[in-house]
């Protein structure tokens, strides 16, 4: 626990120091150092956990107002924290290049130690998150880790967009805090104190669903789930390329952590939390990668995407809870497994993808895909390394995005067989379903982004801005794309690493034992070792092909010329599909669930005989958003707006509220029978 | 390297040579139908044969993606075949769960080429990735789906052993599952493969293109490579639905070590000969659709893969009930 605390105290101290520097360049290589630092400390110190299956506990002697200050490190923690260290301490690595370089255009001194203070914060808020053993301490690191990125997002507080960004990101994250506090609250007066252990260890809860409900909402806010997905797209574009690294590679995660940890507290699973959580991560998934789809912002599709890997990761975890409450070995191991790696995976390709795209936004100014094109002749490293990413998105193999569905595919047949005859074998077919439907859609997604931005000619001049990323930014790029490939391949090996927190899952979830067998694992990290020579057979092939191909090009040396279109002599840049193009078919077939508005206008009989000019216009708004806003939020305005009445300026009005109040409290007193 | 292992590569290899002349077939009986001699039964081999010996010409908007793309088509399409089983003898690459491996095969041969069409910058090439990628993201779920129900229907994860279950005694007590599927993957076929009524592989108007419309810019050795691919992935997805479709009785061709069974040679010969059988007959058949239709309306086609996808559904609910 000695690690845990210098750790943590590390991050503090790189917070404080920053701050204390201001607004020199020391702050951020600073705070750099520091997250650096701690990441490095707490990878080896959670791989090791890991891989040993130990649980460490420890309490500092803090006074909290309620509860104390206890720490436990167990696996599934151990798990969660991998992720959170590797990709804070690569952020951090591009940290400050990437706050100098927006100094570097704007000519105000923007405040770098209030930015690294709260880095460092956030980096330290997800690992008290994630080690908190107390239900206090847990929501007051939670809110700690909640509040950092607001102030992240309002790097450029000058433009309104951006502060638009923050606000609503502020607004999610408090309005999802509601429903935990009414979760941990109400545990905590039930079993009579808000340690963990002594949750854990509260017999038969009075409202087990209830308590599930309010921790799938809260926590569901954090992950992204249907409808509360709203503030992602907001806020994930307005964060600059570190700091949307970790909120999408880490910070996600955790709420997913939550939940898996209130299942744990909350003693037997009954079997409509599995309905439930496969409902929601079905329809977070699909409607995620739909509306991705259609988006003409690089980094609104990503945040869409983040989303629907969330809700494939929740479809996983349903239907791993199902196939336990089944008695299905081999279907829950593959499940489970698969949502952990799949988290895993996530955390690497999606930071890897959205560092691409802020060194895109950086160096041309736009991520609208319709301004892009032709990036890779640009930028050819970074092109290279969103290819991967996209491969990896898409589920294609050898990259990891396939190895964790490939588990979740596996796992679906597997559940299918366990359940023949029940009614349950159908929610195995349509899960089945569903995730064969939104991956090939993210095939569709992803092949649109990166085609349109990166490959084919120029669509406007800001493309002539792009350059090539800087040393730090290769690194940290070049490492996760490394990743991606190495954990395909070490999938059977990664998997067997997920073993302990598996079992530490399914010892304390309160069903009988034994739900997971031995050779379940190695039967699946088999699988996965099959896959992998596969994999390397295909890169083998690959490379004779390649082989192949030079030979025959010495010997038939190419041209180059015009692209041929079958004919058409003279192409520009302008003829070339746009992102409304490719996404106008399948938007229109899939209208009722999208609702895209088109606004195409036609010929009228006046414009007879030359059309005028016109323009159409083709929006994909999430409707989600607009309904939130409407039922909810417009009308609390307006209710807000009736009493500002009570606000009139006037001083002697407000000392007559004084007055007024002081009268009611003093009738109560008196008048009150105690 | 035991008996079943080298029947194993041997058919992997039959597989190899035979796919062009698969097409070669179906041309040979559109050319017949509409009246014509047509071309010879070998004209693929010749084409593949011209095209390596050609200097390619790239366009200048292109990039390495344009070369990788075909590449990536080929090496893709001959893994699938090496996972493909004829009746009765199981793949060199079998393992359980290489169905998933099968479809993320497809899908990443499917990736590679339309972000080479997407990388040559043209309008025309963009509207066939687009195309491509809609009408394969709707087939995805519903391949899954029938490949899922084969696995329960045979209690198996590897294909190897969906198809060796499918015997005759299979056939007579559940035949509505199995035609439902063949119904399924017959409609899949049409569609990864780019035949009618999905698309239209011989002209080259843009109403009508899908996939020939994706490969448009390449030339030389890279068109060989898209042709050839083009004809293992037909191979591939008509040795699956031959295999679904055989009812050849259960007669085990090697014993549990990998050794010669009972049957001997003899027995390797007939099951691969009708394997090949069932091949041809399937390019037949898709050859006399395509000259017997015309090729959908492009918004119809997502109505052939729900009817796809509704086979499929229905033979997983035949199975539920069985």
């Amino acid at each position: 626990m000695l690690i845990l605390y210098t750790i943590l105290f590390l991050l503090l101290g790189g917070a404080v120091l920053s701050l204390l520097l201001g607004s020199r360049p020391a702050a951020l290589y600073t705070a750099a150092g520091s997250v650096i630092a701690a990441s490095v400390m707490g990878f080896t110190f959670s791989l090791q956990l890991l891989l040993a299956g130990v649980t460490l506990s420890g309490q500092l002697p803090i006074p909290l107002p309620l509860g104390s200050c206890l720490f436990t490190v167990d696996p599934p923690a151990a798990v969660f924290l991998l992720p959170v260290f590797l990709i804070s301490g690569l952020a951090a690595l591009i940290l400050p290049s990437r706050m100098m370089g927006l100094n570097a255009g704007i000519g105000d001194q923007l405040a770098y130690g209030r930015h690294c203070f709260f880095f460092c914060t956030l980096v330290l808020g997800m690992v008290l998150v994630l080690t908190a053993a107390d239900a206090v301490f847990f929501l007051i690191s939670w809110e700690v880790m909640s509040l950092a990125p607001f102030f992240l997002l309002s790097a450029h507080d000058k433009d309104g967009k951006e502060r638009y960004a923050a606000w609503i990101y502020l607004v999610a994250a408090h309005l999802g805090v509601l429903p935990l506090l009414m979760l941990f609250a109400d545990m905590s007066v039930e079993a009579g104190a808000s340690g963990f252990y002594a949750l854990a260890a509260h017999g038969a809860w009075k409202k087990p669903g209830l308590l599930f409900v309010l921790a799938l909402v809260g926590f569901g806010v954090k992950i992204g789930l249907f409808p509360l997905h709203v503030w992602m797209p907001e806020s994930y574009p307005a964060a600059p390329g570190h700091v949307a690294a970790v909120l999408s590679g880490a910070m996600v995660n955790l709420g997913l952590y939550g939940i898996i940890r209130v299942i744990l507290l909350l003693g037997p699973p009954e079997i409509w939390w599995a309905y439930l959580l496969m409902a929601v991560g079905g329809v977070t998934g699909v409607l995620g990668i739909f509306f991705a789809m259609a988006q003409s912002r690089l980094k609104r599709v990503l945040a869409y995407s983040s989303a629907e890997n969330m809700g494939i990761i929740c479809l996983a975890l349903g239907s791993g809870l199902l196939a336990m409450l089944h008695r299905a070995d081999l279907a829950s191991v593959l499940f489970l497994g698969g949502a952990l790696l799949h988290m895993w995976n996530h955390a690497v390709f999606k930071s890897l993808y959205f560092i691409g795209a802020s060194h895109i936004s950086h160096s041309t100014g736009t991520t609208t895909i319709n301004h892009l094109g032709g990036l890779h002749k640009r930028m050819p490293f970074a092109g290279a390394c969103t290819a991967v990413a996209s491969a990896s998105l898409a589920g294609a193999p050898p990259f990891n995005g396939f190895m964790s569905e490939l588990l979740l595919y596996a796992g679906f047949v597997a559940g299918a067989l366990a359940t023949a005859g029940t009614d349950s074998n159908l929610l195995f077919w349509a899960g089945l379903f569903t995730l064969g439907g939104i991956a090939g859609f993210s095939l569709l997604c992803f092949a649109r982004v990166y085609g349109l931005v990166f490959l084919g000619a120029p669509r406007s001049s800001v493309v002539l801005q792009g350059q090539s990323a800087g040393s730090d930014w290769r690194f940290v790029m070049g490492l996760l794309t490394a990743l991606c490939l190495v954990m395909s391949l070490a999938a059977p090996r990664l998997f067997l690493t997920l073993q302990p927190a598996l079992f530490s899952f399914s010892a304390n979830i309160g069903l009988p034992l034994p739900l997971l067998s031995e050779d379940s694992f190695a039967h699946v990290a088999g699988l996965l070792g099959n896959v992998a020579i596969g994999c390397v057979f295909l890169s083998t092939v690959l490379l004779a092909l390649f082989l192949y191909r030079r030979s025959l090009a010495k010997r038939h040396p190419a041209e180059t010329g015009l692209t041929w279109d079958c004919g058409y002599r003279f192409p520009t840049a302008r003829m070339q599909y746009t992102g409304g193009g490719f996404a106008e078919f399948p938007a229109g077939l899939l209208r009722a669930i999208l609702r895209p508005r088109i606004d195409q206008p036609g010929l009228s009989a006046s414009d007879n005989p030359f059309p005028r000019a016109a323009a159409a216009r083709f929006e994909s708004p999430d409707w989600a958003a607009e309904l939130w806003r409407e039922k909810l939020f417009n009308k609390i305005s307006r209710l807000a707006g009736k009493a500002k009445i009570i606000q009139q300026g006037v001083v002697n009005l407000y000392i007559l509220y004084i007055l007024v109040a002081l009268l009611a409290a003093l009738v109560w007193a008196l008048g009150w029978p105690s | 390297m035991t008996a079943q292992l080298a029947s194993s590569i041997f058919c992997v290899l039959l597989s190899f040579l035979l796919a062009p002349l698969l097409i070669g077939v179906i041309n040979r009986v559109k050319a017949r139908m509409g009246g014509r001699q047509g071309r010879p039964l070998l004209q693929l081999y010749f084409d593949i044969n011209k095209l390596l010996r050609k200097a390619p010409v790239y366009s200048h908007t292109t990039s390495w993606v344009f070369q990788a793309g075909p590449m990536l088509a080929l090496a893709t399409a001959v893994c699938a075949v090496c996972i493909m089983p004829y009746s009765g003898f199981s793949a060199p690459y079998a393992f359980e769960g290489d169905f998933v491996m099968l479809a993320g095969l497809f899908a990443l041969g499917r990736l590679g080429l339309i972000l080479a069409a997407l990388d040559t910058g043209s309008a025309f090439e963009g509207m066939g990735a687009a195309r491509e990628a809609l009408f394969s993201a709707f087939a995805e779920p519903v391949f899954f789906l029938g490949l899922a129900v084969l696995a329960h229907a045979s209690g198996s994860m590897s294909i190897s052993n969906m198809i060796s279950s499918v015997s005759a005694e299979a056939w007579s007590s559940n035949w509505s599952l199995y035609l439902l599927l063949i119904l399924s993957f017959f409609l899949l076929l049409l569609t990864e493969n780019c035949r009618i009524p999905v698309d239209d592989p011989n002209t080259h108007l843009e109403l009508t293109m899908i996939h020939e419309v994706m490969v448009l810019d390449h030339s030389g050795p890279e068109l060989a490579f898209v042709e050839y691919a083009a004809a293992l992935k037909l191979w591939a997805f008509s040795l699956l639905i031959s295999g679904v479709l055989l009812p050849l009785p259960y007669n085990p061709l090697f014993t549990p070590e990998g050794a010669l069974g009972p049957y001997g040679f003899l027995g390797i010969a007939v099951n691969a000969l009708c394997s090949l059988l069932v091949v041809f007959l399937i390019g037949i058949f898709v050859g006399l659709m395509e000259s017997l239709m015309a090729r959908l309306r492009m918004d119809r086609v997502p109505q052939v893969l729900t009817l796809a996808g509704s086979f499929a559904g229905l033979a997983a609910l035949a199975l539920w009930r069985a």
